[in-house]
Parts: structure tokens; sequence; C-alpha cells
């Protein structure tokens, strides 16, 4: 069969179309799951954090009405903070932060109880460093040993420091043994938003 | 070395037939071949050279790197030999297992690889890690690439490579700290003795060991690498004999040295303590010009040493990683072949040219 | 079983649809010219997303849903498909189904969808579907295509599991997430779950087949 110029071009749109038509009917099918599914990721993180419980099981919207009931949002001169009130701990205060890592882009969460200078909890949710080493910042044992530490040290200088030789100091953590680069870029990070909490806080300041 | 070649020379009517001690000829020879090349010459083909020269390569870096060895167990304790012994049952049973699968003769590479794999250890490395690794450099850093003499890397280096990235934990926590003292820990078997931070770790926080540490070891590091004088005592043996190629040795320490400077602003005290410090000695003298890995040609080598001593002053200095002579030697061999490719060509349309 | 003819099939037992090349389609896909382990490839998202077993066997399907369906409609499309533009139209094709299966995984399974990240949408490039559609899809009728892109999507997920399988066991001593090697005495190879363990796994996965198939033979079938 001899196909022109003509037929080929039809053939293209058709084709064109009904791959398109198809992917349509595959995005609106699937839509509001995917929604849902982006919104309740970012929710759990954020309820994590906060120490509010909910069933690790439970389905996107479930999530997002505990979320709805529980967490509320506050912008603190221009840093967003998402605000819930814990049964023991009282008010809570979280906000996002973000750095450069060692390999890839790192974010997380930081807690901070209503004085907004002690560190009720913190999150690493997304992370891509060295695994094993630079990846346990995302660890229990490594997010654990922030709680209760205070963002700002004895002296009043602000600043969480990672360090090697025992954490002794109200705003030292041990840093991870062998990854001194991932250590370095979380205390950067930690410091650049501690700042902008500590200068935007003053009226809650200590 | 002389001394010892006029001795045997001396000695050897004594050895021959109806000499006094002809029995013990097996003996005289075994040294003898050891040291120096046999006089028995081969008078038609195949004229077989290589094992001999290999035999003899491998005995003479085995005594090189005896210091080394002798101050890992003053400082480390007896585990160290643990270590050595562990390397050689391992490296030694992939080779004939694989001798015995490929119906082939077991090459005596594994000598050399087998001490030097755990002297590039810390020296608290569970002995299981150590076995894994040098199994896993003999079969897939050697043997793999066709057996003793046609690897592309240094097999002991992929072994320690391999346990780098395997368990970086375990890498990055052994350090036992030295024994003080006359003694050390020579009597010890320093199985939960306290571990330290490396010199190159502690000074990326500050911490600078002081230069007659390092120089005589009195600090932690990979097992063989503790001493500079150990280092440099076997180093200057194996260049005197001719084993390590010193235009190797030159470039890369020379390389190192400009690079080091131009970072620390031509500081003497900083360029001397990363000269001393980490495994750069002990890299070049016996892991770089390890000739099976290193180029042919000594036009090459100068390349090929440069190309590791810059690499090693920039991982060490820039990167993530404390130590990177490890990282530079392997990337020096990854480009060895080129080099000789690129050499040999120019070499002939040089002589092309003029002929 | 009832042979109807000479040319028997395994499939539907006769020499119906198949046109006799059921059990050499399947054969070849997943043993003799097993995509990944002897034609090499489709080797980056091989690599990729193997260091979890369950991740592996996802991407296996994906590959295998990709292939049926691309090869089928190749197939149906071979008489009225203009020569000029047939390259554009498998890859339309392909990435409509690519496209499926990863807008499905993004609402179903979230998280494996994160985890796999672009490898899903990346199988639009897969050598193996543009080359099982040019070399058989496009002069084999459908259902023998759909069996052929069956058998190639099986030989790259069977490879997929068995490459995470070894990952996942000696990286993290767990299989599907759950331990099954103890951490009181197995220190997991971190190795094996970065990038040059899937090389290595690979490798030694090769050599395996290449041991029992004998030695490299070249196939009448390049690619």
């Amino acid at each position: 069969m001899k196909k022109g110029s003509l037929y080929t071009i039809l053939y293209a749109a058709v084709l064109g179309i009904t791959c398109a038509v198809a992917l349509t009917a595959v995005d609106r099918f699937t839509e509001t799951r995917k929604v849902a599914n982006v919104q309740a990721e970012e929710v759990q993180d954020i309820l994590t954090v906060l120490g509010v419980p909910f069933d690790t099981q439970a389905s996107s919207s479930d999530l997002l009405a505990v979320y709805e009931s529980m967490v509320g949002e506050e912008e603190i001169n221009g840093l967003t903070f998402f605000v819930s009130r814990h049964p023991e701990a009282g008010k809570l205060l979280a906000t996002r932060f973000s750095g450069p890592g060692l390999l890839a882009p790192i974010e997380g969460l930081i807690c901070l109880e209503e004085d907004m200078r002690t560190i009720y909890a913190i999150s690493f949710y997304r992370q891509e460093e060295t695994p094993g080493l630079g990846g346990q910042i995302s660890s229990a044992d490594f997010q654990d040993q922030f709680r209760g530490k205070m963002i700002v040290g004895p002296l009043g200088y602000a600043g969480i420091h990672l360090v090697n030789d025992g954490a002794d100091q109200v705003n030292e953590i041990d840093a991870i043994t062998g990854a001194t680069m991932t250590s370095d870029k979380v205390e950067d990070m930690l410091s650049e938003i501690i700042k902008k909490i500590i200068a935007r806080s003053g009226a809650h300041g200590a | 070395m002389k001394l010892i070649l006029a001795l045997l020379e001396k000695t050897r009517p004594l050895f021959q037939k109806g000499g006094r001690f002809t029995a013990l000829k097996p003996i005289y020879d075994a040294v003898d071949t050891s040291l120096f090349s046999p006089l028995a010459r081969t008078s038609r083909a195949p004229h077989v050279r290589d094992p001999l020269d290999t035999k003899r390569y491998m005995s003479t870096v085995i005594i090189a790197v005896a210091p080394c060895l002798l101050a890992a167990v003053h400082f480390f304790g007896l585990r160290v030999l643990a270590m050595v012994l562990v390397s050689y049952a391992a490296g030694g049973a992939v080779e004939v297992l694989l001798a015995v699968f490929k119906k082939d003769e077991i090459s005596e590479g594994l000598l050399v690889t087998g001490i030097l794999f755990p002297l590039i250890l810390p020296p608290g490395l569970p002995l299981w890690m150590v076995a894994l690794g040098s199994a896993f450099g003999v079969l897939v850093g050697k043997e793999l690439f066709g057996g003793t003499g046609r690897n592309l890397f240094n097999p002991a280096l992929i072994g320690r490579v391999f346990l780098a990235l395997s368990y970086p934990k375990a890498m990055s926590s052994g350090w036992i700290e030295p024994g003080q003292g006359l003694v050390g820990r020579l009597l010890e078997y320093a199985t939960d003795a306290v571990t330290m931070a490396t010199p190159l770790a502690a000074a990326k926080s500050g911490t600078w060991a002081a230069l007659p540490d390092l120089f005589f070891g009195n600090v932690t590091g990979s097992v063989g690498e503790t001493s500079a004088l150990a280092v440099l005592m076997g180093g200057a043996f194996l260049l005197i004999i001719g084993i390590a190629n010193w235009r190797t040795v030159a470039a890369m320490l020379g390389t190192f040295v400009i690079v080091t400077a131009g970072i620390y602003g031509g500081d003497p005290h900083a360029i001397i303590w990363h000269l001393l410090s980490g495994g750069l000695l002990f890299g070049t003298f016996f892991m770089a010009t390890d000739p099976v890995s290193s180029p042919i040609m000594n036009s090459a080598k100068w390349v090929y040493g440069a190309i590791i001593g810059i690499a090693t002053a920039l991982i060490r200095n820039f990167t993530g990683y404390v130590e990177g002579v490890m990282f530079a030697i392997l990337l020096g061999n990854i480009f060895a072949p080129v080099l000789d490719e690129l050499f040999v060509t120019a070499h002939v349309r040089r002589l092309r040219e003029e002929g | 079983m009832a042979h109807s003819g000479p040319v028997v099939c395994a499939i539907c037992g006769g020499s119906g649809p198949c046109d006799g090349k059921g059990r050499e389609t399947l054969r070849a896909g997943v043993w003799v010219t097993n995509p990944v382990s002897v034609q090499v490839l489709g080797i980056c998202s091989a690599l990729a997303v193997t260091n979890k077993l369950e991740n592996a066997l996802v991407m296996g399907a994906a590959l295998m849903f990709v292939c049926v369906g691309t090869n089928l409609f190749v197939s149906l499309l071979r008489n009225v498909t203009p020569r000029r533009i047939r390259m554009i139209a498998e890859v339309a094709i392909i990435a409509t189904f690519v496209i499926i299966f990863d807008q499905v995984l993004r609402a179903y399974y979230l998280e494996m969808s994160k985890q796999l990240g672009p490898y899903v949408g990346l199988i639009i490039t897969n050598c193996i579907i543009m080359g099982r559609a040019e070399a058989f899809a496009l002069s084999n009728r459908p259902v023998v295509s759909m069996l052929d892109g069956l058998a190639n999507g099986l030989g790259y997920a069977v490879v997929l599991g068995i490459i995470g399988f070894v990952r996942e066991l000696m990286g993290t001593g767990a299989l599907f997430g759950h331990q099954i090697l103890a951490a009181e005495w197995y220190t997991p190879n971190q190795l094996m779950i970065l990038a040059p363990g899937a090389f290595i796994a690979l490798g030694f996965l090769i050599a395996l087949h290449n041991a029992i198939t004998g030695v490299n033979k070249p196939e009448g079938k390049g690619n």
C-alpha cells in the first residue's frame, strides 16, 4: 500500500489524539487520589514532628482529617509555623528548614516548645546522604538527641552545634562519627533557620 | 645488598656439587634466588623469565615491609599478626579454588597482596572483614582480570575500597590508640583497646598531631602506615634495589607537596605534617609503585605519579573523605594503560620522524 | 495433550494465533536472549532500582506491562503505520503506556512511586521496549507479539528480581523490608545497596549465565 503525506499526517493525528484521550482519562481517574496522597504526605511529616498520634496505615483522607482537626497554621513574621497543642508539652510550633547536603538537598522540620527556644522534636524527612554515615541523620537515634535541647547556647549565641567530643552543652548534639561533611551542612542549615526564628520571635524570647 | 651478594658469591662453591654443604643447596638457592636473579639462563624458547623475577620481586617487597609490620605489632598488638594470617588464608583459599577451577597454577602474586592488604586496614577491624576484603581483592581485583600480572588495579586497594564502601562504620572507627612506652602493645592482643580519631580526621576538627609522633608512629591510622620512619626505611630499600621506581615516587610526592603548599600558602609545617600523616608514604612506596598496575614507560610514570599526588592532596582537603591516597592510586591505575599508549605512540612517532 | 497439528504451541496447544512460535518466543525472552543478562539492555534502571526486592519486582511488572501493551498495539498497527514515522508512532505508544502505569502507581502506591523516582518514566527510553517493537512486533501477529513482550518483560523482571534479592538480603539483611538475617550476627554490606553493588551483582549474574550456557556464542539475532 502506497501511503502519501496526507495519510501520514492523518495517521499521526489520529494516533496522537487517541493517546491524548487515553492519558487524560487515566489522569482524571487518578486525580483525586494523587492530590490526596501528596497532601497526606506533607501532613504526615508535620503530624510526626508535632507529636500528634495518628494511624500510620490510615488512608490519605483520614490523615487529612486528623490534620484539619489538630493542627493550625500561624504566620510569624514571614515564617509559617504549624501549631498544635500537645497534651503534655503544651503549645508546639513547627517550621520547615532546608539546605544543601553532601550529596543532595536536605529538608526537615523543627518543632519548638512555646518558649521558642526549646526543641521538642526534629525531623529530616528528605535526605539522600551516604547510607550508614550521613544517612543516619534521619535515624531515630540521631533525631531523638535533639529533644529538649536549646537553640541558643549558654552564652546567648544562636545555633545548634554537632560536636565529636561529647555533647555537654544545652545546644550541643553528638555528631555522626565519620560524617563530618554532612554534620557541617546540617549545622549550617540549622543555624540559618534558628537565626530567622530568633530574629522574628523577639516578643516570645526569654 | 652488595655485601650480601658478595657473601653469596663467596660461599657458592661450598654448595656446589662436591662442596662441603651440598645437601643444603636448596636453602642456598632459595636465599639466592629470593634476592637476586639466578645465574642460570634459559638457553632456548620459551625464555621463562617472569616467574623468577616475580618471585624475587615478591620477597624483596616482603623484606621492605618488615619494618612497618614490626612497628605495627609494637603499636597495635599481636592482633596485627592475626590479621596478616587471616588475609593470607582467605586470599590463598580463593587463589587455590580458582586455580583448581581453571586448572591453572597457583601464582605467587598473593605473597605481596596478602601482606600489604592488612597493612592498609584499621587495626581494630574485625577479622572476618579482613578475610572478606582479602578474598574480594584477590577474586575481583586480580583473578577476574586474568591473574597475577594482568590486573588493572592494585588488588589490595580493591579489597580496601570494597570494605570502605561495604562497612563504612567499621572502616572509619577501628582506629586503636597506639601503645605507649618501650613495650607498646607487643604483649597484648588489643581487641577492646580505646579507639580514637586518626590524625587526618582530627585535623578536620582542628587538632593537629605533633610531628615527632607522626614520624615515629605514635598515632593511630592504618596498620602499616602509622610510623613514617618504618615506611621510609622500607621505601628506601625498595628504591635502592630498584623495585620501586623513583620516578613515580618523585612525581607523586613532588606534586603532593606543591598542591599542599598551594592550599596552605606554603606553610612548611603543614606541608611536612601532611607528608607524614595518613597513608601517603605507605601508598607511595608500596602501592603506587606496584609494577603491574603502574605504567611501563618511564616517561609515563612521571604523569602517573603526578595524577596520584595531585588527586591525593585534593581529596584530602576538599572532600568528605579524610584520606585520599586509596582513591588517588586507583585513579592513577585507571590512567596507567592510557598513559602507556599515549607515550608509546608519541615515542614511535618521534622515532619515525628522526629516522 | 491433544495435538491438532504438526506445530505445537506452548500456550494454545495448537498452531493457533501464536503461529507456533509460543514456546520458542518465551524461551528466547526469558533465557536464550534475555534482554538484561545476554543483550545487556535496560541496564540503567536494572542498576538503579534493584536495591530492594520489592522495587525490583514492581519495576519488572512495569516493564512487562509496557512491553506487552506496546507490542500488542505496534503489531495491530503494523500494516497501517507509515514506515517514515513508525518510530515516532512507537514512542507515542510506549509513552502512553508508561504514563498510565506511572499515574496509577502515583495514585495507589505513592511510597513505591517515590522510591522508583524517575525510573518509571524513563522506561520510555528503555531499549528493550523499543527493541522488541522494532525487532518483533513490527513483523509478527498480535498474540505472538504480546507473548514476546511478556517473555522479554519477564526476562527483565526475573533478572531484576534476582539482583534485588541479593542486594536487599546482603545490603540490609532483610527481604521485602522484613529482617531475615538477625542484626546480632549479620553486618549489612552497604556496598550492595549502592550502585557499585548492583554492578558487581549483575556482573556475577552474567558470568553465571554464560557459564551455564557455555561461552558467549554469537547469536543469530543482533541488536
